[in-house]
């Protein structure tokens, strides 16, 4: 039997090299066919003795894969491509694989909410089509007060809009759950403003809410300075200001030192060392009562800020249209 | 609203400079977007006299003069201007000297020559637009020396930027903003002069002149007229001119600039009419509907449904609130008015202003609310300044009506709801400082509580909550603590799609799908294309932002275009957004007759890989998508299998959808030569979309366990003719259904066209995966499962057996 193995190793040494495809196809069928000569060797070993088969098995894979090689680097070399290159200059390049990335806008509002998560906030969702009640009347937005201003708004018809804000899910929420509540709501937004490099006609908000018996501003500094910190740093410090808005009270701006010039002043924050990112303020009762929740018994805050806006500060991207053009190649630093 | 800080000064003390002032007033609320410096232009400018002037030893158009500032040792100054000699009076700026807010005046040498200086022009300093002729000579009469700032008046002053907010009506002036400084500065408001010297006032009460009729007290409570005559000057002074244009307002006349001095100082908006031409002298305020009125601006109006007007008798002279009417103006010869002062309720305002698309300065307030108790006081100091600048007489009194008297509030605040809310105590020492100098008036108090009756120019604050706001706007958000733990009580985490979407996110970019945010507004023709149940925009932007999406694709081959304008050509990417349509069901859709639905689609287009030297660069096809497709549908994991239904479409030339027990989960398809061409797309477009919701409402695959058989898999080949009408799918599932226990896996590994008849014949290649949980496969078994597969495809499909 090793003697006829020797046989058809010479007998291989003596058929190469394999110059062309059908010697190439000649050359498996002599040897590797099935009524090849290696095959039939491999039909042979079931007679071998027992405490040779061991042995000869070894030499015939070995015979066979020899075969098999001889096969592989003519076919190779046959295709044009040979493999000889990439098995010494190690330094081409792989395969181009390529995943794909998120959008810019994604990648901040996925950080925000794993933050938001992490400090117990579930993610809420809620039409980008909604009803006048739910955008503006549940949330203390008179009728033809000056309030509505604030927000140019896109009509569908006369009771449905565009949502100008996250905040209408604010009211589904608490329309569907009792408190306590504890809901991060990110979405898009749309405004009917111009579009230039510093607005665009529709953008993204998060806006989180909190409703529970005992909450008080306290409450609300605590959270927000948590979230600037997992954000923008350990060393982020939050400054709020008094403001309005119709279904908060009181109701304040939130500034964060800068986290370029840590409060010194860049350009960034035009020089003054804080970053204007947030809206905030305790739900006025008024919101509460149109979602039939006790204002004497519970209490609550709301915040909210706009993704697109953060997203160019942390990049420094200075034309929001930028995020809207979807260019790979703009898309792709991200 | 500007804020000038001179003129707040008038209203109440404070020592803090206009930066301080600025952030302060933004730490209560009155946010201070920008302080303008106004006043003087420059810095360290003094009259010189030249005393010699040679020609410059290396050019031509520049002098070297000796100038003399003041000081007996004139200076050399080199001076490039035409008009420059010998004994004139210039203004000089020194060194050191700043002009223009940042120039800086430095010792210089200029062609090698010294220059101490510089003669200045009038534009060079600021007060002239443009470039001078030449430098600005002076009169002889000023002596050398002199700061020219304080030879010109002009004095520093600053014009804060303030940017109100809708609730604070009170704060558009300056009475009312210096009610804010007050609080902060813990003093109290001075009211600005309000007498008017009794040589100013005629005999007669202005109710002899004219009779005021309110016909609806909702929206006018309050009608002050005040009757002045024999009006002269036509000029305002030039303090009142140079406030009126810092406050970007142009100055006109005394009586129209008196109206806008006293809006702009008190918050009460006025209006004067000539008074000869009035018709009758009986004013009505009431409604009229679809009238045209030409307003002072000259434009014709067409007023809307009840829109509130004043009335000479019958005709209307004014729009209430919002614009005179150009019939009854004040114009150069004007020398007797009626002056008006009145209180219009804010809605009414906003209602009649919003449908006239007009906004002025006056409608702006009355929509914020204004003072109820402050149009005589408004109309007095209106009278006073419009005697004594303009000069004539007015009525020693003026006519009151008050159609309807507004209640003053009380409000309770409790002590302990402000903790509530707050989370600290403020001390009642500062509660009290804090709403005195506001306004609020104590009318009781205990333990727990006190009543305050809210002042009537703050129409805003109407409950408890209001009040506590108004303490922590003054007494500052920086005494609220943060607290030393985030304490939360247990909720159950809300159901929400959030991990699931981003799961799919990560699995497109992990397929090499980038992602992108496409508009949800789109241009009607693109949405038209995919639909006719269209969600248009009554008030759209642009054209092009006309309706609201109903598909991804439209959006997605939109920025295909973009970037293969770009040069890139290879395009993958995906997008997860909500979709719209126009649709009387109501299945995911929280708004009936809208179907909002998120759909997740992806894109294919160009070459499936990059060009690499190992790879042959492939073009992408529809089954590359479909491959794709599958993969997702793989990680849906769904209970029951989806099945591919090939259909017609207009957008897509290859179209198929993808169904689960008939319900329509997502489609796939290469898009049409005319979508193609619609878009300009260079090359095919291969889309797909899912519709979240319906998949989100189908029932999930449970996963369990299954032992693995101990005995190894078989793989057998079996190729077959068959006519080209048959579906491969349809031959594979034929296959598995053949024996579903023991084919555990079937793949068609090779297709093509029979050579002799490629029109009817084709060959498809299957390899199965056999495997018995049993026992080891016989032969015999094996021969025994591909006869049945054999005869299965032949029954069926008249398949033959290659090489049988």
């Amino acid at each position: 039997m090793e003697e006829q193995i020797k046989l058809v190793h010479e007998a291989i040494d003596a058929s190469l090299p394999l110059s062309s495809s059908d010697a190439i196809e000649a050359f498996r069928i002599r040897f590797l066919g099935r009524k090849g000569t290696v095959s039939a060797l491999f039909e042979q070993l079931g007679s071998v003795p027992k405490e040779q088969k061991g042995q000869v098995g070894k030499l015939l894979n070995e015979l066979k894969i020899k075969a098999q090689s001889a096969i592989d680097s003519a076919s190779a070399a046959e295709n044009g491509k040979s493999l000889v290159i990439p098995k010494t200059d190690l330094t081409l390049p792989g395969t181009p694989i390529q995943f794909g990335r998120l959008h810019p806008l994604t990648v901040v509002l996925n950080e925000m909410i794993e933050i938001f998560r992490f400090l117990g906030f579930s993610v809420a969702s809620g039409p980008e089509l909604e009803h006048d009640w739910y955008n503006f009347e549940a949330l203390n937005f008179e009728h033809d007060h000056p309030a509505r201003d604030m927000q140019d708004t896109y009509f569908i018809d006369k009771d449905l809009l565009l949502r100008t804000h996250t905040s209408p899910v604010q009211i589904r929420v608490m329309e569907n759950q009792k408190p306590p509540i504890r809901s991060i709501m990110p979405g898009r937004v749309y405004r009917n403003e111009a579009v230039s490099a510093r607005s665009y006609c529709l953008f993204h908000q998060l806006e989180g809410l909190l409703i529970d018996k005992n909450v008080s501003f306290v409450d609300l500094k605590t959270i927000l300075l948590a979230f600037a910190r997992e954000f923008f740093g350990p060393q982020t410090k939050i400054k709020l200001r008094p403001s309005y808005f119709p279904f908060t009270e009181p109701s304040a701006e939130v500034d964060v030192s800068c986290h370029l010039c840590h409060g010194k002043g860049c350009r960034v924050c035009k020089h003054s060392g804080w970053l204007e990112i947030l809206g905030c303020g305790m739900v006025d009762p008024n919101v509460l009562k149109a979602a039939k929740i006790d204002p004497e018994v519970y209490s609550g805050y709301a915040f909210g800020m706009g993704i697109d806006r953060i997203a160019m500060m942390r990049y420094g991207i200075d034309d929001i249209r930028l995020l809207w053009d979807n260019n790979l190649r703009f898309l792709q630093q991200f | 609203m500007k804020i000038i800080y001179s003129w707040l000064k008038e209203f109440v003390d404070f020592d803090w400079t206009a930066e301080e002032l600025a952030n302060k007033l933004t730490m209560t609320g009155l946010e201070v977007e920008g302080i303008e410096r106004t006043g003087a232009g420059f810095k360290g400018v003094v009259v010189g006299k030249v005393v010699s002037r040679e020609k410059h030893p290396n050019a031509d158009k520049l002098s070297v003069c000796m100038v003399d500032l003041g000081d007996g040792h004139p200076v050399q100054i080199v001076c490039g201007a035409p008009n420059v000699a010998a004994g004139q009076t210039v203004p000089v700026a020194t060194v050191g000297a700043v002009l223009g807010g940042d120039f800086v005046i430095k010792k210089a040498a200029i062609r090698g020559q010294e220059s101490n200086g510089m003669i200045c022009s009038k534009s060079e300093l600021g007060l002239e637009e443009g470039k001078s002729d030449g430098i600005w000579i002076l009169e002889d009469s000023l002596i050398a020396g002199l700061d020219f700032a304080t030879i010109l008046n002009l004095k520093e002053d600053y014009v804060l930027e303030v940017a109100i907010t809708a609730n604070r009506g009170d704060a558009l002036s300056h009475l009312g903003v210096a009610r804010d400084v007050a609080a902060l500065a813990g003093k109290m408001v001075r009211m600005p002069d309000l007498s008017i010297d009794p040589k100013y006032l005629s005999q007669s009460e202005s109710s002899e002149k004219i009779k005021i009729e309110i016909e609806s007290p909702e929206a006018c409570s309050t009608y002050v007229g005040w009757y002045i005559e024999g009006l002269e000057a036509r000029q305002s002074p030039e303090w009142m001119q140079t406030r009126l244009k810092q406050m970007a307002l142009r100055p006109r006349n005394v009586l129209v600039d008196v109206t806008n001095y006293v809006m702009m100082e008190l918050g009460q908006p006025l209006h004067a009419f000539d008074y000869d031409r009035l018709k009758t002298k009986t004013i009505k305020v009431k409604t009229f509907s679809g009238l045209s009125f030409t307003t002072l601006d000259s434009k014709s109006r067409q007023l809307p449904e009840n829109a509130l007007m004043i009335c000479d008798g019958e005709e209307p002279v004014a729009i209430a609130g919002i614009m005179g009417g150009e019939n009854s103006e004040v114009v150069d010869s004007t020398s007797k008015v009626l002056l008006e002062s009145a209180w219009f309720n804010p809605s009414s305002v906003r209602k009649t202003a919003k449908k006239l698309s007009l906004s002025t300065d006056s409608s702006y307030r009355f929509e914020r609310g204004i003072d109820h108790n402050l149009q005589t006081i408004a109309a007095r100091r209106a009278a006073k300044l419009i005697v004594e600048l303009g000069g004539g007489k007015a009525s020693f009194k003026p006519v009151e009506v008050v159609a309807k008297p507004t209640p003053v509030l009380e409000l309770t605040l409790r002590f302990a709801q402000v903790k509530r809310i707050l989370g600290i105590e403020i001390p009642k020492d500062s509660i009290h400082q804090i709403l005195d100098s506001l306004g609020f008036k104590m009318v009781g108090e205990n333990s727990t509580e006190m009543m305050v009756k809210v002042p009537s120019h703050r129409p805003d604050v109407t409950r408890e909550i209001d009040l506590i706001e108004e303490l922590i706007r003054i007494y500052g958000f920086h005494h609220v603590p943060e607290a030393e733990t985030v304490a939360v009580s247990y909720t159950p985490e809300q159901k929400s799609y959030y991990s699931e979407e981003n799961n799919l996110r990560h699995l497109m970019n992990g397929a090499g799908f980038q992602e992108i945010l496409c508009n949800s507004m789109i241009p009607k023709a693109d949405a038209e294309l995919v639909t006719s149940e269209i969600v248009p925009i009554l008030n759209p932007q642009s054209e092009d932002m006309g309706i609201m999406r109903p598909a991804l694709a439209p959006g997605m081959l939109a920025i295909a275009v973009k970037n293969q304008n770009h040069g890139l050509a290879d395009l993958k990417f995906f997008e997860l957004g909500h979709c719209f349509l126009k649709k009387p069901s109501k299945r995911y859709s929280k708004i009936s007759g809208y179907d909002e639905t998120i759909h997740l689609g992806f894109l294919l287009s160009g070459n499936f890989m990059p060009v690499s030297w190992n790879h042959e660069s492939k073009p992408v096809s529809l089954f590359d998508l479909k491959g794709y497709l599958n993969a997702v549908i793989g990680a849906f994991q769904f209970a029951d299998p989806v099945t591919l239904a090939v259909k017609e479409s207009s957008y897509y030339e290859d179209y198929l959808t993808l169904n689960v027990k008939n319900q329509e989960i997502g489609y796939l398809g290469k898009i049409s030569k005319t979508v193609q061409n619609f878009y300009g797309l260079k090359q095919p477009v291969y889309i797909a979309e899912f519709y979240l919701d319906e998949i989100r409402a189908l029932k999930p695959r449970v996963a369990r366990y299954q032992e693995l058989s101990k005995f190894l898999p078989v793989e057998k080949d079996m190729a077959f003719w068959v006519s080209k009408t048959v579906a491969a799918e349809d031959m594979l599932l034929s296959i598995q259904s053949v024996k579903p226990e023991l084919i555990r896996n079937v793949i068609i590994f090779d297709v093509f066209e029979a050579k002799q008849n490629p029109d009817q014949e084709k060959s498809v290649a299957f390899r199965m995966t056999l495997q018995n949980s049993e026992k080891t496969f016989t032969d015999e078994d094996i021969e025994g499962i591909m006869n049945e597969v054999n005869k299965t495809l032949e029954d069926k499909f008249k398949a033959r057996l290659r090489g049988a």
